[in-house]
C-alpha cells in the first residue's frame, strides 16, 4: 500500500526508496517532525552520515532541533553505532530492539518512532541479509506502540534485493515531486504553494524556470480563492543571479491583484534578491518561514 | 558592504576631461580655478591626488574649501585598472547618492610602483565604462611630459574633452571607444602566482563541485559566512560564464595565501566586450548582471584575454 508521509499511523512499519539527497532529507525530516508533533520518542539510526543535513533541514522547517536533542526526545544514533547493528546475530538484534523500545517507553513516552538508514547492511558483515534483520525487527516491535520507517537509497542496493525489501513492507511511502534532478527538488505543498529545495545553477536553471513558470501560471489560473502564490525557499541553499532575476521578473509579470510570496528566504539568497531589485517589485513579498 | 539598486536607469552623465600641467606650480594654476568654479556653484569637489599635491591645494584654497579626500587605490588592486575603477565606482556612487553632482580632480601618479603603463590605459577606459551613469565631471591632471607613449595614448583616446592652457574646454577629436582602446592596448595578465594549490576542471554539471571546493577554502581561511557566501556566488557567476561561452568546459585554479584566497577561472572562449560587468546593467536586462554583481562582491576581479581564451582572477581577503 502506498501512503504519503503524513498518512503514516502509529504501528505502521513502512519503507521508502529514495533517489536524491533532497528527497532523503525531506522524508527523514518529515518523519522526525511528525514524531515531534505527536510527542513520541524518536530514534534516528544514521547510517550515511546524514545527521548534519537532516538537522539542517529540520531547522529550515523551523523546528527547534537543539531543544529536542537536549531533551533527548530526538536521539541521533551515530553511524559508527548504527553500522555495528549489522554485525549482530539475529537473536542479538531482537534483544537490542526489545531493550531499545523498552527503554524509550520507560522514559515516559507513550509511543516510539524508529527510522534507519541501513546502507551498512548491504555487504552483510555478519552474513545476514537486511531482509532477515527486518523480519526480526518487525517481530520485535509487533504489539508495541512503535512506528518504523526503513529508508533505502536506491543506489545502495541491487535491484532484486531492493524489490524483495519493498515487497516485505506492507506500506511504501511515496513522496511525489514536480521536479528532482538530484541537485534541486520542487514539490507542491498545496494548490498555491510550492517548495523549492537544493541548489539552482547554470546546469538546471533553464528547466527550473519552465517548471516554476508553469506552477505560477497554473496557480494564477485557479487563484480566484487566493491573491497569494507561495513559494517556500527555506531549503534553497544556492541560486545564481540569473535565477534570482527570473524570480523577480516572474513577480513583475503578475497581475496587480496577485502577489508572489517567498517564504523563509535564506540570507545568502536574500542578499542576491536585494541586489537584483526585489525591494522595488510591488508584487514580490518576502516572509519568514512558517512555524512547522 | 553597501549595494546600490540598479532599478533606475540613469542616463550617461560622466564628463571625462584631461588637463595638462608643466610643473607642480602649474598644476595648482590649472586645478584651483576648476575647484573654485565648482564651489561657486555649490558643487562638491573630490580630490584623488598625492599627499603633497592635496596639501598644497588645501593650502591655496583654505581650510573652509571643504575638499573631499578620496583615498588612493587599495595597494592590493595595483596593476588592475578595472579593479581600481570598480572600487572607485562604489565610493563615487555613494558620494553622488547624497551629494548629487560632484566634480572630481584626479592626479596622474607617474611612478607608482608595480604598475605597468598599460594599467593607466585600462583604468581610463574602465572609467568611461563604469562611471558612465554617475553625475560626475572628472578632470584628470597629466604632466605634459608623459614618460610613456602608452600613457600618452591613454590621455588622447580616453578623454572626450580636453582643458586647454586657458582653462577652456574643447572636444577631443582623438577620443575612441573603450573597446577600441583596449583592442590597441589589451588588458594585461596579472603577475603569475606559481603552481596552484588546487585545480579543478568543470562542466555545467560540476558547478556544484566548484562551489564545494570554494566553500572548503573559505572555511579554511575563516572568512565570515556572508563574505564566504558572496565569494562563492562570485566565482560561480564567473564559472557559469566560462561554461556558457567557453565550449562547456572551464578550469578553476586556487591559491591559498596567508590572509587571502585567489582563484582563477579559465575558458577557451572570447569576450564580446573587453571589460564585462563594469557597467551597471539596465534594470530590464536579464543578462549581464552576474558579472557586475561578481565585481561588487570581490576584493579584486580582473578579466583578461589571450590566444588561449578568457581568464578571470578573483580574490577574497580576510578582513
Amino acid at each position: 500500500m502506498a501512503k504519503a508521509l503524513d498518512e503514516i499511523a502509529l504501528g505502521d512499519h513502512a519503507c521508502v526508496v529514495m533517489d536524491s539527497d533532497e528527497q532523503h532529507w525531506e522524508i527523514a525530516a518529515g518523519f522526525v517532525a511528525q514524531g515531534i508533533r505527536r510527542h513520541e520518542k524518536i530514534l534516528y539510526y544514521d547510517g550515511g552520515r546524514s545527521a548534519e543535513a537532516l538537522l539542517r533541514r529540520l531547522r529550515e522547517d523551523n523546528i527547534d532541533v537543539e531543544h529536542y536533542l537536549r531533551t533527548r526526545q530526538l536521539d541521533m544514533v551515530a553511524p559508527e553505532m548504527t553500522n555495528q547493528l549489522w554485525k549482530l546475530s539475529l537473536p542479538e538484534m531482537a534483544a537490542v530492539v526489545a531493550r531499545t523500545v523498552g527503554a524509550a517507553l520507560a522514559e515516559g513516552y507513550a509511543s516510539v518512532r524508529l527510522t534507519d538508514e541501513p546502507a551498512g547492511a548491504v555487504h552483510r558483515p555478519a552474513g545476514h541479509s537486511l531482509a532477515e534483520y527486518d523480519r526480526v525487527v518487525h517481530q520485535g516491535v509487533r504489539g508495541h506502540p512503535v512506528t518504523l520507517l526503513c529508508q533505502f537509497e536506491r543506489t545502495d542496493w541491487p535491484t532484486s534485493e531492493l524489490t524483495e525489501l519493498c515487497e516485505m513492507h506492507s506500506i511504501e511511502v511515496i513522496t511525489p515531486a514536480i521536479y528532482d534532478d538530484g541537485l534541486l527538488r520542487i514539490t507542491r505543498q498545496a494548490p498555491f504553494s510550492t517548495r523549492v529545495s537544493g541548489e539552482i545553477d547554470f546546469s538546471n536553471r533553464h528547466l527550473v524556470r519552465g517548471i516554476i513558470d508553469k506552477e505560477l501560471d497554473r496557480a494564477l489560473r485557479t487563484a480566484d480563492q487566493t491573491d497569494e502564490i507561495q513559494v517556500h525557499l527555506e531549503s534553497l541553499r544556492f541560486a545564481d543571479v540569473t535565477t534570482i532575476i527570473q524570480f523577480v521578473q516572474a513577480a513583475e509579470g503578475f497581475p496587480q491583484s496577485h502577489k508572489l510570496v517567498l517564504y523563509g528566504v535564506q540570507p545568502c539568497i536574500r542578499r542576491v534578491l536585494d541586489r537584483c531589485g526585489a525591494g522595488f517589485t510591488a508584487q514580490l513579498t518576502l516572509r519568514e518561514a512558517l512555524a512547522s | 558592504m553597501r549595494f546600490e539598486s540598479t532599478r533606475t536607469a540613469l542616463p550617461h552623465r560622466l564628463v571625462h576631461r584631461a588637463a595638462y600641467y608643466t610643473s607642480s606650480d602649474h598644476l595648482l594654476e590649472v586645478a584651483v580655478p576648476l575647484v573654485e568654479d565648482a564651489l561657486r556653484k555649490d558643487t562638491p569637489v573630490a580630490v584623488i591626488a598625492s599627499s603633497p599635491t592635496e596639501r598644497r591645494l588645501r593650502g591655496v584654497l583654505g581650510a573652509s574649501a571643504g575638499l573631499i579626500h578620496l583615498p588612493p587605490p587599495d595597494a592590493r588592486l595595483r596593476g588592475s585598472g578595472q579593479a581600481v575603477i570598480t572600487q572607485r565606482y562604489r565610493v563615487l556612487r555613494e558620494l553622488t547618492d547624497w551629494a548629487g553632482s560632484v566634480v572630481v580632480l584626479a592626479e596622474h601618479h607617474p611612478h607608482r610602483p608595480g604598475i605597468q603603463p598599460s594599467a593607466w590605459v585600462e583604468a581610463d577606459a574602465a572609467s568611461n565604462v563604469a562611471l558612465a551613469s554617475l553625475p560626475i565631471t572628472m578632470t584628470c591632471l597629466y604632466p605634459t611630459e608623459l614618460e610613456y607613449e602608452t600613457v600618452s595614448a591613454a590621455v588622447r583616446w580616453n578623454h572626450p574633452e580636453l582643458v586647454d592652457a586657458d582653462g577652456n574646454v574643447r572636444p577631443n577629436p582623438d577620443v575612441r571607444t573603450p573597446s577600441d582602446v583596449l583592442t590597441m592596448f589589451p588588458v594585461l595578465a596579472p603577475p603569475r602566482l606559481g603552481p596552484p594549490d588546487r585545480e579543478l576542471t568543470f562542466t555545467p554539471w560540476q558547478l556544484i563541485d566548484l562551489r564545494t571546493a570554494i566553500t572548503e577554502e573559505t572555511d579554511a581561511l575563516a572568512l565570515s559566512r556572508p563574505h564566504a557566501e558572496d565569494f562563492v556566488l562570485a566565482v560561480n557567476e564567473v564559472a557559469s560564464n566560462a561554461v556558457e561561452h567557453g565550449y562547456g568546459v572551464g578550469l578553476l585554479q586556487i591559491w591559498r595565501q596567508a590572509d587571502r584566497l585567489i582563484c582563477e577561472v579559465h575558458d577557451s572562449g572570447s569576450l564580446r566586450e573587453p571589460l564585462p560587468g563594469l557597467r551597471p546593467p539596465h534594470p530590464s536586462s536579464p543578462r549581464g548582471r552576474g558579472m557586475w554583481i561578481a565585481r561588487q562582491l570581490c576584493d579584486l576581479l580582473h578579466v583578461w584575454t589571450d590566444a588561449r581564451g578568457t581568464h578571470v582572477r578573483l580574490q577574497a581577503s580576510r578582513a
